[in-house]
């Protein structure tokens, strides 16, 4: 369960980033979020997973298990020295040492690999693969430590339509096994399978439906 | 040239650093942070000079005064987070006016083995401190190889899932500190600079994996260190200026290999 409650955020300096914002997100459902560049998705998305704190209102998080798909990691870095297997084997890190990998994790490793098509480049370097792969990549890495709840800002971008299909169905069918999904988007066609979507823009976030009586249809959605 | 003790003390401290320098300083190559090394062999010069001057222990004032040096620099990193090379400059250029200054009041001798380092002149003191240092070193990097390796890849997944980032660099910023504080009193402040970012220069050139670059890393340096020391011996050069001359030709190499890779394979 996530919810947040008169919720307001500015960086230093700047007009608020969300003003007053409420949401609410029950176990076991899927929620879409889509808005334009720059209009607070992603910081909507940092404060719910607690990397920023905001200056007004509440933020409640129960959820034990939380894998996040950010847009920018060191896989956007063409120098980073880093294979395949490497990256979807972060998934099982926590505080605890982690020298070996046990033989369940590494069946799982392969298991995922495959289901992801990735099994042929696993000691590939991840600056030598295309968009599409990095994201397949992002997302293994996010579903092998078998999370409770997948926060994913815009983890479509580069994807082939062979990737995209993969990834919606693979989102679809793990929120029928009741993973939580939180997915940013720009595009409303990937959020056809969620519960509810809703529109941040201005800082404010609404119901989707009630932007689309406005008739502030977003060009890119 | 073994049969002298001196140089078998400096064989071992050789690859002793040559383990430590690189494990620990490949965390800042890939943090976009290379020339904090440099400011950190800097500070360590300030910090010796303090200690001179004062009468405390040189190479203890240097460690403190490097740890605190890094937590000002990543300070001013959050502060400035577009311009991280500001808190380098900024401790870079202190680190250098107060060394400059207090060099003046500390015996000259003394001032230049620190600036140059003595790695043939070994205390047991040092040897105690590079040993204890490179187990610490060798301890982090293969029991929390991992963590850090997430925390590199991306912070604010890394925190998502539940992993202590702010201990994990916490920690490696502490160890960097040391290990530099503690190389350039035996390589010289002006050589460990360089010895904490080569050495993953050389490995990057092999385009290989985050485990196998370290490896290639230490591997690397080992060499370097090791046939650096042999050259200025039979050539009655400076221990640590054939060290880089050494690691630099390496990185030709290096750079060699991978042209020729990319071109013709």
């Amino acid at each position: 369960m996530i919810k947040l409650t008169n919720v307001s955020f500015a960086f230093s300096n700047t007009d608020e980033v969300l003003n007053n914002v409420s949401f609410e997100m029950k176990d076991g459902e899927f929620i879409g979020i889509l808005g334009p560049n720059g209009g607070g998705k992603s910081t909507f998305l940092r404060l719910v997973l607690g990397l920023l704190k905001p200056q007004k209102g509440k933020i409640e998080i129960n959820e034990r298990k939380i894998s996040y798909v950010s847009q920018t990691t060191s896989l956007n870095d063409a120098s980073f020295p880093a294979t395949v297997k490497e990256v979807v084997a972060l998934g099982f890190v926590k505080n605890k040492p982690l020298i070996f990998l046990s033989k369940e994790q590494k069946q799982k490793l392969n298991n995922i690999l495959e289901e992801f098509e990735l099994s042929d480049l696993k000691n590939k370097l991840i600056s030598e693969l295309s968009g599409g792969q990095l994201q397949k990549v992002k997302i293994a890495k996010a579903l092998i430590s078998n999370p409770s709840l997948i926060v994913l800002d815009e983890p479509d971008a580069g994807i082939d339509e062979n990737g995209h299909e993969l990834l919606i169905h693979t989102i679809n069918s793990l929120n029928k096994k009741g993973v939580s999904i939180l997915f940013v988007s720009h595009h409303k066609d990937d959020l056809e399978f969620a519960n509810k979507i809703y529109f941040i823009e201005d800082g404010s976030i609404i119901p989707y439906e009630e932007e689309l009586k406005r008739g502030h249809h977003h060009v890119n959605l | 040239m073994l049969t002298y003790s001196f140089m078998q003390i400096a064989f071992v401290v050789a690859i002793l650093l040559g383990i430590s320098l690189p494990l620990i300083g490949s965390g800042i190559v890939y943090k976009r942070l290379s020339s904090s090394g440099d400011a950190l062999a800097h500070s360590s010069m300030a910090g010796v000079a303090i200690g001179l001057v004062s009468g405390l222990n040189p190479l203890l004032v240097s460690v403190i005064i490097c740890i605190v040096s890094f937590l000002i620099i990543e300070l001013l990193r959050k502060k400035f987070s577009k311009f991280s090379e500001i808190g380098v400059v900024v401790v870079l250029s202190t680190a250098i006016g107060i060394a400059g200054i207090l060099s003046n009041y500390a015996k000259a001798s003394n001032f230049d083995s620190y600036l140059f380092g003595s790695i043939i002149l070994i205390s047991t003191n040092e040897l105690i401190a590079t040993i204890a240092l490179t187990i610490l070193v060798l301890t982090f990097t293969l029991v929390f190889s991992r963590q850090f390796f997430a925390c590199l890849y991306s912070e604010d997944e890394a925190k998502t899932s539940g992993i202590k980032t702010n201990a994990y660099n916490f920690i490696h910023s502490l160890l960097l500190s040391i290990t530099i504080a503690v190389g350039a009193k035996i390589v010289g402040s002006l050589v460990v600079s360089s010895m904490v970012v080569l050495p993953t220069a050389i490995a990057l050139q092999f385009k290989k994996g985050y485990k196998t670059t370290l490896i290639i890393s230490v591997i690397a340096s080992v060499f370097a260190m090791l046939s650096g020391l042999t050259i200025s011996y039979y050539a009655d050069w400076a221990s640590g200026a054939t060290i880089i001359l050494v690691t630099i030709v390496i990185l030709i190499f290096a750079f060699l290999y991978r042209f020729i890779k990319e071109k013709f394979f």
